[in-house]
Protein backbone atom coordinates (compact mmCIF):
# COMPACT_ATOMS: atom_id res chain seq x y z
CA UNK A 1 0.00 0.00 0.00
CA UNK A 2 1.25 3.84 -1.34
CA UNK A 3 1.98 5.80 1.79
CA UNK A 4 0.47 8.81 0.22
CA UNK A 5 -3.04 6.85 0.22
CA UNK A 6 -2.97 5.76 3.69
CA UNK A 7 -2.45 10.01 4.39
CA UNK A 8 -5.35 11.08 2.22
CA UNK A 9 -7.82 9.85 4.76
CA UNK A 10 -5.53 11.07 7.73
CA UNK A 11 -4.69 14.31 6.14
CA UNK A 12 -6.97 16.15 7.89
CA UNK A 13 -6.54 14.43 11.43
CA UNK A 14 -2.77 15.11 11.08
CA UNK A 15 -3.30 18.92 10.42
CA UNK A 16 -5.74 19.72 13.13
CA UNK A 17 -3.41 17.80 15.55
CA UNK A 18 -0.36 20.23 14.48
CA UNK A 19 -2.32 23.54 14.16
CA UNK A 20 -3.63 22.26 17.72
CA UNK A 21 -0.16 22.26 19.14
CA UNK A 22 0.37 26.06 18.10
CA UNK A 23 -0.94 28.01 15.52
CA UNK A 24 0.79 28.26 11.93
CA UNK A 25 0.67 29.55 8.44
CA UNK A 26 0.27 27.38 5.28
CA UNK A 27 4.01 26.84 4.93
CA UNK A 28 4.71 26.14 8.28
CA UNK A 29 1.84 23.98 8.54
CA UNK A 30 3.81 21.62 5.95
CA UNK A 31 7.19 22.55 7.24
CA UNK A 32 6.03 21.02 10.56
CA UNK A 33 3.77 17.77 8.96
CA UNK A 34 7.17 17.13 7.21
CA UNK A 35 9.25 17.48 10.12
CA UNK A 36 7.39 14.79 12.15
CA UNK A 37 7.53 11.92 9.47
CA UNK A 38 5.15 12.98 6.71
CA UNK A 39 7.98 14.00 4.29
CA UNK A 40 5.69 12.97 0.88
CA UNK A 41 2.90 15.10 2.10
CA UNK A 42 1.91 16.94 -1.08
CA UNK A 43 2.31 21.24 -0.43
CA UNK A 44 -1.54 21.69 -2.82
CA UNK A 45 -2.94 18.76 -0.17
CA UNK A 46 -1.87 20.84 3.14
CA UNK A 47 -3.20 24.04 1.50
CA UNK A 48 -6.28 22.78 0.06
CA UNK A 49 -7.18 20.53 3.70
CA UNK A 50 -6.29 23.89 5.60
CA UNK A 51 -8.54 25.92 3.36
CA UNK A 52 -11.65 23.41 3.82
CA UNK A 53 -11.05 23.12 7.39
CA UNK A 54 -11.48 26.42 7.78
CA UNK A 55 -14.73 26.57 5.63
CA UNK A 56 -15.92 24.15 7.73
CA UNK A 57 -15.61 25.66 10.88
CA UNK A 58 -12.47 23.85 12.08
CA UNK A 59 -9.88 26.39 11.92
CA UNK A 60 -9.91 30.22 12.37
CA UNK A 61 -7.55 32.01 10.99
CA UNK A 62 -5.92 35.83 11.18
CA UNK A 63 -3.78 37.73 8.91
CA UNK A 64 0.19 38.45 10.21
CA UNK A 65 2.42 40.83 8.23
CA UNK A 66 5.45 39.04 7.38
CA UNK A 67 9.01 40.59 7.29
CA UNK A 68 9.77 38.49 3.89
CA UNK A 69 7.14 38.54 1.11
CA UNK A 70 3.04 38.94 1.60
CA UNK A 71 1.25 38.55 4.82
CA UNK A 72 0.69 35.25 6.30
CA UNK A 73 -2.41 33.88 7.59
CA UNK A 74 -2.24 32.00 10.71
CA UNK A 75 -4.44 29.17 11.71
CA UNK A 76 -5.75 28.27 15.10
CA UNK A 77 -8.20 25.63 16.12
CA UNK A 78 -11.75 25.83 17.11
CA UNK A 79 -13.92 24.27 19.39
CA UNK A 80 -15.26 22.27 16.60
CA UNK A 81 -12.19 21.66 15.51
CA UNK A 82 -10.86 20.29 18.66
CA UNK A 83 -13.98 18.16 18.66
CA UNK A 84 -12.74 16.40 15.53
CA UNK A 85 -9.81 15.92 16.44
CA UNK A 86 -10.47 14.01 19.52
CA UNK A 87 -13.10 11.98 17.25
CA UNK A 88 -9.96 11.56 15.10
CA UNK A 89 -7.97 10.42 17.88
CA UNK A 90 -10.28 7.60 18.95
CA UNK A 91 -11.19 6.48 15.80
CA UNK A 92 -7.52 6.08 14.75
CA UNK A 93 -6.25 4.50 17.49
CA UNK A 94 -9.48 2.28 17.10
CA UNK A 95 -8.30 1.75 13.80
CA UNK A 96 -4.88 0.89 14.50
CA UNK A 97 -5.10 -1.44 16.93
CA UNK A 98 -7.36 -3.57 15.04
CA UNK A 99 -4.94 -3.37 11.80
CA UNK A 100 -1.89 -4.04 13.88
CA UNK A 101 -3.31 -7.12 15.70
CA UNK A 102 -4.49 -8.47 11.92
CA UNK A 103 -1.45 -7.41 10.34
CA UNK A 104 1.04 -8.68 13.12
CA UNK A 105 -0.55 -12.16 13.56
CA UNK A 106 1.25 -14.74 11.72
CA UNK A 107 -0.85 -16.89 9.30
CA UNK A 108 0.58 -19.99 8.21
CA UNK A 109 0.89 -20.55 4.83
CA UNK A 110 0.84 -24.13 3.67
CA UNK A 111 2.64 -25.14 0.44
CA UNK B 1 13.79 40.22 0.57
CA UNK B 2 17.07 39.80 -0.71
CA UNK B 3 16.28 36.78 -2.91
CA UNK B 4 12.90 38.33 -3.86
CA UNK B 5 14.47 40.03 -6.87
CA UNK B 6 14.93 37.08 -9.49
CA UNK B 7 12.32 35.23 -7.72
CA UNK B 8 8.23 36.68 -7.99
CA UNK B 9 8.51 36.42 -12.16
CA UNK B 10 8.56 32.80 -11.63
CA UNK B 11 6.14 32.80 -8.83
CA UNK B 12 3.64 34.75 -10.89
CA UNK B 13 3.62 32.50 -13.56
CA UNK B 14 3.06 29.32 -11.56
CA UNK B 15 0.67 31.32 -9.29
CA UNK B 16 -1.01 32.52 -12.94
CA UNK B 17 -1.19 29.22 -14.29
CA UNK B 18 -2.65 27.70 -10.83
CA UNK B 19 -5.49 30.14 -11.16
CA UNK B 20 -6.08 29.43 -14.74
CA UNK B 21 -6.68 26.06 -13.61
CA UNK B 22 -8.84 26.88 -11.55
CA UNK B 23 -10.80 29.47 -13.28
CA UNK B 24 -14.35 27.72 -12.53
CA UNK B 25 -13.87 27.86 -8.64
CA UNK B 26 -15.79 30.55 -7.38
CA UNK B 27 -14.24 34.18 -7.43
CA UNK B 28 -13.46 34.40 -3.44
CA UNK B 29 -13.20 31.20 -2.94
CA UNK B 30 -10.46 30.81 -5.16
CA UNK B 31 -9.23 34.23 -4.50
CA UNK B 32 -8.75 32.80 -0.67
CA UNK B 33 -6.70 29.67 -1.97
CA UNK B 34 -4.45 31.72 -4.05
CA UNK B 35 -3.51 33.97 -1.51
CA UNK B 36 -2.72 31.10 0.61
CA UNK B 37 -1.07 29.41 -1.62
CA UNK B 38 1.00 32.52 -2.97
CA UNK B 39 2.42 33.06 0.47
CA UNK B 40 3.71 29.63 0.56
CA UNK B 41 4.95 29.41 -3.00
CA UNK B 42 7.06 32.81 -2.46
CA UNK B 43 8.83 30.92 1.15
CA UNK B 44 8.92 27.37 -1.14
CA UNK B 45 11.12 29.36 -3.82
CA UNK B 46 13.04 31.25 -1.40
CA UNK B 47 13.87 28.26 0.65
CA UNK B 48 15.19 25.98 -2.10
CA UNK B 49 16.46 28.85 -4.15
CA UNK B 50 15.63 27.42 -7.35
CA UNK B 51 12.34 27.01 -9.66
CA UNK B 52 8.76 26.88 -8.05
CA UNK B 53 8.04 24.33 -10.96
CA UNK B 54 11.18 21.85 -10.57
CA UNK B 55 9.92 21.96 -6.72
CA UNK B 56 6.00 21.41 -7.10
CA UNK B 57 5.90 19.54 -10.58
CA UNK B 58 3.57 21.56 -13.06
CA UNK B 59 1.17 23.57 -12.16
CA UNK B 60 -1.96 21.85 -13.70
CA UNK B 61 -1.32 19.02 -11.18
CA UNK B 62 -0.60 21.23 -8.54
CA UNK B 63 -4.39 23.01 -8.88
CA UNK B 64 -5.61 19.67 -9.16
CA UNK B 65 -4.25 18.74 -6.03
CA UNK B 66 -5.45 21.97 -4.33
CA UNK B 67 -9.11 21.49 -5.87
CA UNK B 68 -9.15 17.57 -4.43
CA UNK B 69 -8.10 18.34 -0.77
CA UNK B 70 -10.09 21.70 -0.83
CA UNK B 71 -13.26 20.02 -1.41
CA UNK B 72 -13.93 21.91 -4.60
CA UNK B 73 -15.17 20.00 -7.39
CA UNK B 74 -14.93 20.91 -10.91
CA UNK B 75 -18.04 22.21 -11.98
CA UNK B 76 -20.21 20.95 -14.84
CA UNK B 77 -19.74 23.65 -17.14
CA UNK B 78 -16.68 24.32 -19.09
CA UNK B 79 -15.86 27.69 -17.48
CA UNK B 80 -14.82 29.46 -21.58
CA UNK B 81 -18.11 28.83 -23.15
CA UNK B 82 -18.50 32.08 -24.87
CA UNK B 83 -21.57 34.34 -25.41
CA UNK B 84 -22.90 32.80 -27.98
CA UNK B 85 -22.99 29.04 -26.46
CA UNK B 86 -24.51 30.50 -23.27
CA UNK B 87 -27.75 32.66 -25.26
CA UNK B 88 -28.25 29.22 -27.27
CA UNK B 89 -28.05 27.29 -24.15
CA UNK B 90 -30.47 29.90 -22.76
CA UNK B 91 -32.59 29.81 -24.91
CA UNK B 92 -33.00 25.68 -25.75
CA UNK B 93 -33.35 25.04 -21.79
CA UNK B 94 -37.32 24.24 -21.35
CA UNK B 95 -38.03 27.06 -18.60
CA UNK B 96 -36.69 29.81 -20.65
CA UNK B 97 -38.79 28.64 -23.89
CA UNK B 98 -41.65 28.14 -21.73
CA UNK B 99 -40.85 31.82 -20.43
CA UNK B 100 -41.08 33.18 -24.36
CA UNK B 101 -43.45 31.45 -25.21
CA UNK B 102 -45.88 33.19 -22.57
CA UNK B 103 -43.90 36.51 -23.59
CA UNK B 104 -45.21 35.77 -27.05
CA UNK B 105 -49.19 35.52 -25.87
CA UNK B 106 -48.33 39.01 -23.37
CA UNK B 107 -46.65 40.66 -26.67
CA UNK B 108 -50.01 42.68 -28.00
CA UNK B 109 -49.97 44.28 -24.36
CA UNK B 110 -46.88 45.36 -25.68
CA UNK B 111 -48.40 46.23 -28.95
CA UNK B 112 -50.78 48.38 -27.55
CA UNK B 113 -48.53 50.48 -24.74
CA UNK B 114 -45.69 51.29 -27.43
CA UNK B 115 -48.22 52.92 -29.41
CA UNK B 116 -49.12 54.82 -27.12
CA UNK B 117 -45.20 55.59 -26.00
CA UNK B 118 -44.58 56.44 -29.48
CA UNK B 119 -47.12 59.16 -29.54
CA UNK B 120 -46.27 60.42 -26.14
CA UNK B 121 -42.65 60.72 -26.63
CA UNK B 122 -42.41 62.46 -30.06
CA UNK B 123 -44.97 65.04 -27.93
CA UNK B 124 -42.92 65.50 -25.34
CA UNK B 125 -39.59 65.98 -27.89
CA UNK B 126 -41.63 68.38 -29.65
CA UNK B 127 -42.16 70.02 -26.66
CA UNK B 128 -45.94 69.75 -26.80
CA UNK B 129 -48.24 70.80 -23.80
CA UNK B 130 -50.13 68.39 -22.22
CA UNK B 131 -53.91 68.02 -21.76
CA UNK B 132 -55.01 69.91 -18.66
CA UNK B 133 -58.13 67.39 -17.85
CA UNK B 134 -56.56 64.25 -19.25
CA UNK B 135 -52.66 65.00 -18.18
CA UNK B 136 -51.74 61.42 -20.33
CA UNK B 137 -52.87 63.03 -23.58
CA UNK B 138 -50.51 65.59 -25.45
CA UNK B 139 -52.57 68.41 -27.17
CA UNK B 140 -51.82 68.21 -30.97
CA UNK B 141 -53.64 70.69 -32.25
CA UNK B 142 -55.95 70.02 -29.23
CA UNK B 143 -56.22 66.97 -26.64
CA UNK B 144 -58.99 65.77 -28.70
CA UNK B 145 -56.78 65.50 -31.96
CA UNK B 146 -54.21 64.23 -28.99
CA UNK B 147 -56.50 61.87 -27.90
CA UNK B 148 -57.79 60.74 -31.75
CA UNK B 149 -53.19 60.60 -32.73
CA UNK B 150 -52.85 57.95 -29.76
CA UNK B 151 -56.00 55.34 -30.72
CA UNK B 152 -54.53 55.84 -34.61
CA UNK B 153 -50.96 55.06 -33.02
CA UNK B 154 -52.33 51.73 -31.05
CA UNK B 155 -53.86 50.25 -33.84
CA UNK B 156 -50.91 50.70 -36.41
CA UNK B 157 -48.84 49.34 -33.89
CA UNK B 158 -51.02 46.43 -32.96
CA UNK B 159 -51.31 46.06 -37.14
CA UNK B 160 -47.38 46.18 -37.18
CA UNK B 161 -47.12 43.28 -34.61
CA UNK B 162 -49.89 40.97 -36.33
CA UNK B 163 -48.16 41.82 -39.58
CA UNK B 164 -45.01 40.72 -38.24
CA UNK B 165 -45.37 37.24 -36.92
CA UNK B 166 -46.01 36.44 -40.60
CA UNK B 167 -43.60 38.31 -41.86
CA UNK B 168 -40.00 37.10 -40.22
CA UNK B 169 -37.93 39.73 -42.41
CA UNK B 170 -39.27 42.10 -40.43
CA UNK B 171 -38.71 41.43 -37.29
CA UNK B 172 -35.03 42.63 -37.47
CA UNK B 173 -36.63 46.20 -38.64
CA UNK B 174 -39.03 45.70 -35.52
CA UNK B 175 -36.53 45.09 -33.04
CA UNK B 176 -34.75 48.03 -33.72
CA UNK B 177 -37.91 50.00 -32.94
CA UNK B 178 -39.06 48.16 -29.92
CA UNK B 179 -35.47 48.77 -28.42
CA UNK B 180 -36.02 52.50 -28.87
CA UNK B 181 -39.64 52.63 -27.68
CA UNK B 182 -38.58 50.83 -24.72
CA UNK B 183 -36.00 53.59 -24.14
CA UNK B 184 -38.48 56.25 -24.55
CA UNK B 185 -41.02 54.78 -22.00
CA UNK B 186 -38.58 56.05 -19.14
CA UNK B 187 -39.17 59.51 -19.96
CA UNK B 188 -43.05 58.89 -20.78
CA UNK B 189 -43.24 57.68 -17.14
CA UNK B 190 -41.35 60.63 -15.73
CA UNK B 191 -43.82 62.82 -17.55
CA UNK B 192 -46.86 61.22 -16.59
CA UNK B 193 -45.60 61.25 -13.25
CA UNK B 194 -45.05 64.56 -12.94
CA UNK B 195 -48.37 66.13 -14.70
CA UNK B 196 -50.67 68.26 -13.39
CA UNK B 197 -53.05 67.00 -11.78
CA UNK B 198 -56.18 66.76 -13.86
CA UNK B 199 -58.38 69.56 -13.08
CA UNK B 200 -61.76 67.47 -12.65
CA UNK B 201 -60.24 66.52 -8.96
CA UNK B 202 -60.51 70.17 -7.62
CA UNK B 203 -64.15 70.53 -8.42
CA UNK B 204 -65.04 67.84 -6.23
CA UNK B 205 -63.09 68.90 -3.53
CA UNK B 206 -65.12 70.95 -1.34
CA UNK B 207 -63.36 73.89 0.67
CA UNK B 208 -64.18 74.39 4.00
CA UNK B 209 -60.91 75.37 5.76
CA UNK B 210 -58.15 77.33 4.46
CA UNK B 211 -55.71 74.93 2.58
CA UNK B 212 -52.38 75.82 3.42
CA UNK B 213 -49.91 76.34 0.59
CA UNK B 214 -50.69 78.56 -2.34
CA UNK B 215 -53.84 78.72 -3.85
CA UNK B 216 -56.25 80.25 -6.18
CA UNK B 217 -60.00 80.53 -5.33
CA UNK B 218 -59.34 77.79 -2.64
CA UNK B 219 -57.42 75.14 -5.39
CA UNK B 220 -54.31 74.49 -4.48
CA UNK B 221 -51.64 75.33 -7.04
CA UNK B 222 -48.87 73.32 -7.89
CA UNK B 223 -47.30 76.17 -10.07
CA UNK B 224 -47.43 79.60 -11.60
CA UNK B 225 -46.31 80.43 -14.93
CA UNK B 226 -45.54 84.43 -15.64
CA UNK B 227 -45.46 86.26 -18.86
CA UNK B 228 -44.25 89.42 -19.95
CA UNK B 229 -46.43 91.94 -21.60
CA UNK B 230 -45.06 90.59 -25.18
CA UNK B 231 -45.64 86.94 -24.29
CA UNK B 232 -42.38 85.47 -23.62
CA UNK B 233 -42.62 83.14 -20.55
CA UNK B 234 -40.81 84.73 -17.34
CA UNK B 235 -38.18 82.16 -15.79
CA UNK B 236 -37.21 82.33 -11.94
CA UNK B 237 -39.75 84.69 -11.32
CA UNK B 238 -40.19 85.85 -7.50
CA UNK B 239 -43.35 86.29 -5.81
CA UNK B 240 -44.28 88.25 -2.59
CA UNK B 241 -47.62 89.31 -1.35
CA UNK B 242 -48.09 93.06 -0.49
CA UNK B 243 -46.68 92.35 3.18
CA UNK B 244 -43.82 91.06 1.96
CA UNK B 245 -44.19 87.60 2.59
CA UNK B 246 -42.95 85.29 -0.47
CA UNK B 247 -45.54 83.26 -2.12
CA UNK B 248 -43.86 80.24 -1.21
CA UNK B 249 -44.78 76.52 -3.08
CA UNK B 250 -43.51 74.01 -0.73
CA UNK B 251 -44.57 70.54 -1.23
CA UNK B 252 -45.47 68.26 1.70
CA UNK B 253 -42.79 65.98 1.52
CA UNK B 254 -39.14 66.85 -0.04
CA UNK B 255 -39.29 66.42 -3.96
CA UNK B 256 -35.72 65.30 -5.02
CA UNK B 257 -36.37 66.48 -8.77
CA UNK B 258 -37.53 70.26 -7.77
CA UNK B 259 -35.11 72.57 -8.87
CA UNK B 260 -34.67 74.90 -5.89
CA UNK B 261 -32.67 78.53 -6.14
CA UNK B 262 -30.64 79.43 -3.09
CA UNK B 263 -29.60 82.59 -1.72
CA UNK B 264 -25.77 83.49 -1.45
CA UNK B 265 -26.20 82.61 1.83
CA UNK B 266 -27.52 79.33 0.93
CA UNK B 267 -30.90 79.69 1.60
CA UNK B 268 -33.82 78.46 -0.20
CA UNK B 269 -36.24 79.79 -2.42
CA UNK B 270 -39.83 78.30 -2.44
CA UNK B 271 -41.24 81.35 -4.45
CA UNK B 272 -39.64 81.45 -7.37
CA UNK B 273 -41.55 80.60 -10.23
CA UNK B 274 -42.30 78.65 -12.63
CA UNK B 275 -41.39 75.77 -10.32
CA UNK B 276 -39.26 73.43 -12.41
CA UNK B 277 -38.26 69.81 -12.25
CA UNK B 278 -34.72 68.04 -13.03
CA UNK B 279 -34.80 64.91 -14.94
CA UNK B 280 -34.42 62.21 -12.80
CA UNK B 281 -30.61 61.71 -11.42
CA UNK B 282 -29.70 64.73 -13.29
CA UNK B 283 -29.00 68.15 -12.66
CA UNK B 284 -30.90 69.15 -16.29
CA UNK B 285 -33.99 70.70 -16.57
CA UNK B 286 -37.26 68.47 -17.83
CA UNK B 287 -38.72 70.82 -20.35
CA UNK B 288 -37.38 73.88 -19.53
CA UNK B 289 -39.69 75.87 -21.83
CA UNK B 290 -43.18 74.07 -20.93
CA UNK B 291 -46.27 76.37 -19.94
CA UNK B 292 -49.87 76.07 -19.92
CA UNK B 293 -51.57 76.57 -23.44
CA UNK B 294 -52.34 80.31 -22.91
CA UNK B 295 -52.30 83.19 -25.69
CA UNK B 296 -50.82 86.18 -24.13
CA UNK B 297 -53.26 88.80 -25.30
CA UNK B 298 -52.13 92.11 -27.35
CA UNK B 299 -51.89 95.09 -24.78
CA UNK B 300 -52.62 98.40 -25.53
CA UNK B 301 -51.87 100.20 -22.28
CA UNK B 302 -48.25 101.76 -22.84
CA UNK B 303 -45.99 99.88 -20.72
CA UNK B 304 -44.60 101.60 -17.44
CA UNK B 305 -41.30 103.01 -17.68
CA UNK B 306 -38.35 100.83 -16.62
CA UNK B 307 -37.00 101.80 -13.95
CA UNK B 308 -33.20 102.36 -14.12
CA UNK B 309 -30.79 99.78 -12.49
CA UNK B 310 -28.69 101.12 -10.30
CA UNK B 311 -28.32 101.58 -6.02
Amino acid sequence: VDRSQLLRGTLDAAALAVVAEQDGYGYDVLRRLRAAGLSDVGDASVYGTLRRLYRAGALTSYVEPSDEGPHRRYYGITARGRAQLAEARTAWADFSQTLSNLLETDVEVTA
Amino acid sequence: VTTAAHVPSDVETYLARVRAALADVPADERDDLLAEVEASLHETASESGGSVAAQLGPPEDFAAELRSAAGLHPSAAPPAAGLRETIERLANSPRVAGSLRSLRELAPIWWAVRGYVAVAALALAAGASWSVAHGAVPRIGNAKLGAIAILVAVAASIALGLWSRRTPQARLALSVLNVALLAAVVPVAVHLSHRTQPAVATQIVVQTEIVPGLAYNGTPLDNVYPYSRDGRLLHDVLLYTGAGTPLNLRAKSYDPLRRILFTKAGGRIYNAFPVRYYQPGTTTVLRPNAGPNVKVPRITTPPLPAKKRGR
